[in-house]
């Protein structure tokens, strides 16, 4: 006999609890396996701010997302593998890198359709430089209030649940820790926290399916503020720029989304984003992890929130401009994306 | 055809209105109402019979004067009468004074239901024209309002595509733009396909640099926003952004449903 179809809101809320488990579970996988990992972060020369900075962006570009990244970076500082300065670059780093899957996208269905212009790689290089434009101060303004001792108070405590942890996956976690040397629990790790997000992308509505998924319209040019606020909200619901950016596919292939409206959009998606690093930061239990959440959650929101009240699209251009100039032709994209692990690279070499 | 009225303002940017109200078609002149408030005719006594002398030869000249300031006092006048055409030149208003007291010409656009030419800069002959379109509804009134005014000019088009490009989805695939279909026809059958140009990317920025590559003299376009496309606060006023950057001279076409269509 079948089993019976679980309605659909029962399967978001088993793929949330599911989401959930996964999450504390590989961090707990990442925090035992990062031992394993210091050797080899140092084999890499990934040292210092600089060094943080490179190994988060081009690690989230390689695994196509960036909280898994900023997450693995504070099991690595609760370890003691990373310092505190190194766990800052990576987190932000792992931020520049990650709407590179948008890209990538867009780029491999190019290839697919056999088009030479790359223009469907628009979105995720608007993506990757309005978050850049946005980062550089935000990281400058956070690195200054790290070093200023600000917000040194700061606790969010998730160490109540460790309780539960232990419950839940005590023996689990001494088995594995007897069986297996630490580098292979921390590749462990970062697949459960690769499947954890999969399992928050399963509890999202199928927008794709849906005619009218802001109003009942054609095509509309929102008010910046107001796609700042949806960008926000989708995040704090996704958790990943990169599900939330992959989101705008449908709606802007409806025409709900033009151009003017993407960069609000990411710059909200880039605030809310931290919402699940924060969580990990509480969990990790390292009092320097929150904190260095906080610092760059509150620096990035005071840089967007000028640009996006104020000079939305004095930005918006620039955006355009850069995303339209390094889209133009296969070379010119080739050359961004080449720049795009280049920069990384030099920042972990120098 | 309806009256026009052409408001008159004290400033020497009242000059622009009344020299580019002289540049219109014959018909458009035939009925002219000049509209002064009651403050700008005590202190200026001969305003009007100075806006009379530049207008030049015209039709049937009506005068009205009513309260101030300029905004109320058009948009007073066009709830009484009908006017197939307003006149109206800017009031100068730098970004901070348009924080505070909003934009003159833009209060007036949403308060009226009639054809809005805001004067900036006219030329000494209205040789070129170019008129933006959506591609969808309003194009249609946009583009009988551009050939209407500028019957003796060149007129060209603009259609700017700020879709974002995405994979998995082809042009064809988009959204319908009905407007933009009937013009091309309308062009192709008048031989006149160059006059349509495509532009990509960010509308404002394209039109604006579409107008000052091509030098145009008068940037036709829809009010803001197509029939039915949601609440006003949440949408983003292209047509304002356009009227306040633009150099030129910039008539504001009505969509069909909120006024007449431009005869």
């Amino acid at each position: 006999m079948p089993l019976p179809r679980l309605p659909g809101w029962l399967q978001r809320v088993l793929a949330v609890g599911l989401g959930l488990l996964l999450f504390v579970l590989a961090l707990e996988l990442l925090k035992k396996g990062a031992g394993g990992l210091g050797p080899v972060l140092r084999g890499l020369g990934v040292e210092g701010f600089t060094g943080g900075l490179g190994f988060g962006w081009l690690m989230a570009c390689v695994v196509l997302s960036g909280s898994p990244v900023a997450a693995m970076a504070l099991s690595l500082l609760a370890s003691g593998t990373l310092t505190t300065a190194e766990t800052f670059g990576m987190i932000a780093g792992s931020r520049l890198g990650a709407s590179f899957v948008v890209l990538v996208i867009g780029a491999l269905d190019d290839l697919r359709a056999g088009r030479r212009d790359g223009r469907s790689a628009y979105l995720g290089v608007a993506a990757l430089s309005a978050t850049a434009v946005i980062y550089l101060p935000a990281m400058a303004l956070a690195w200054l209030g790290l070093t200023r001792g600000v917000f040194m108070g700061l606790r969010l405590e998730g160490r109540q649940i460790d309780g539960v942890v232990q419950a839940l996956y005590g023996p689990l976690l001494a088995f594995v820790l007897a069986h297996l040397p630490r580098l292979p629990i921390f590749v462990l790790g970062i697949g459960a926290l690769l499947l954890a997000f999969k399992a928050f992308d399963r509890a999202l509505p199928d927008l794709a399916g849906r005619e009218t998924p802001l109003l009942a319209t054609g095509s509309i040019f929102y008010r910046p503020w107001f796609m700042f606020v949806v960008g926000l909200l989708v995040t704090s619901l996704t958790l990943s720029v990169s599900v939330s950016l992959s989101l705008l596919v449908p709606l802007a292939a409806r025409g709900y989304v033009r151009r003017e409206n993407v960069c609000p959009y990411i710059l909200g998606a880039n605030i809310t984003t931290f919402i699940d690093t924060l969580f990990a930061g509480a969990l990790v239990g390292h009092p320097d992890g929150v904190r260095v959440v906080a610092l760059l959650m509150t620096t990035v929101t005071a840089c967007s929130l000028p640009v996006v009240l104020l000079a939305p699209h004095a930005f918006g251009r620039l955006v355009d401009r850069l995303a339209a100039r390094c889209t133009h032709s296969p070379r010119a994209l080739t050359l961004f994306v080449a720049g795009l692990f280049l920069i990384p690279l030099l920042l972990i070499a120098v | 055809m309806d009256e026009t009225l052409v408001y008159l303002d004290p400033s020497p940017r009242g000059e622009w209105a009344l020299a580019l109200a002289a540049l219109l078609p014959a018909a458009r002149r035939e009925r002219v109402c000049l509209l002064a408030t009651a403050e700008d005719v005590a202190a200026h006594p001969d305003l009007v019979a100075r806006a009379r002398a530049a207008l030049g030869p015209a039709g049937e000249l009506r005068e009205s004067v009513l309260p101030g300031p300029a905004e109320r006092a058009v948009a007073g006048e066009a709830r009484q009468r009908r006017f197939g055409l307003i006149v109206v030149p800017p009031a100068g208003r730098n970004a901070l004074q348009r924080m505070l007291r909003g934009s003159r010409v833009a209060t007036v656009v949403k308060s009226v239901h009639a054809p809005v030419l805001v004067a900036r800069r006219p030329p000494a002959r209205l040789e070129r024209v170019l008129a933006a379109v959506s591609g969808r509804a309003s194009t249609d009134a946009v583009a009988a309002a551009a050939e209407e005014l500028a019957s003796a000019a060149l007129v060209r088009y603009v259609h700017v595509a700020s879709e974002v490009a995405l994979p998995h989805v082809s042009p064809a695939n988009g959204p319908r733009d009905e407007g933009l279909a009937r013009l091309r026809e309308r062009l192709a059958a008048a031989g006149r396909e160059q006059d349509l140009v495509l532009r990509d990317g960010l509308v404002v920025d394209e039109v604006l640099e579409e107008f000052e590559a091509g030098a145009y003299q008068l940037l036709v376009v829809g009010a803001q926003g197509e029939p039915g496309a949601g609440p006003d606060w949440l949408r983003e006023d292209v047509t304002e952004r356009l009227l306040l950057r633009c150099p030129a001279s910039t008539l504001i076409v009505p969509t069909a449903q909120e006024g007449a269509p431009v005869s």
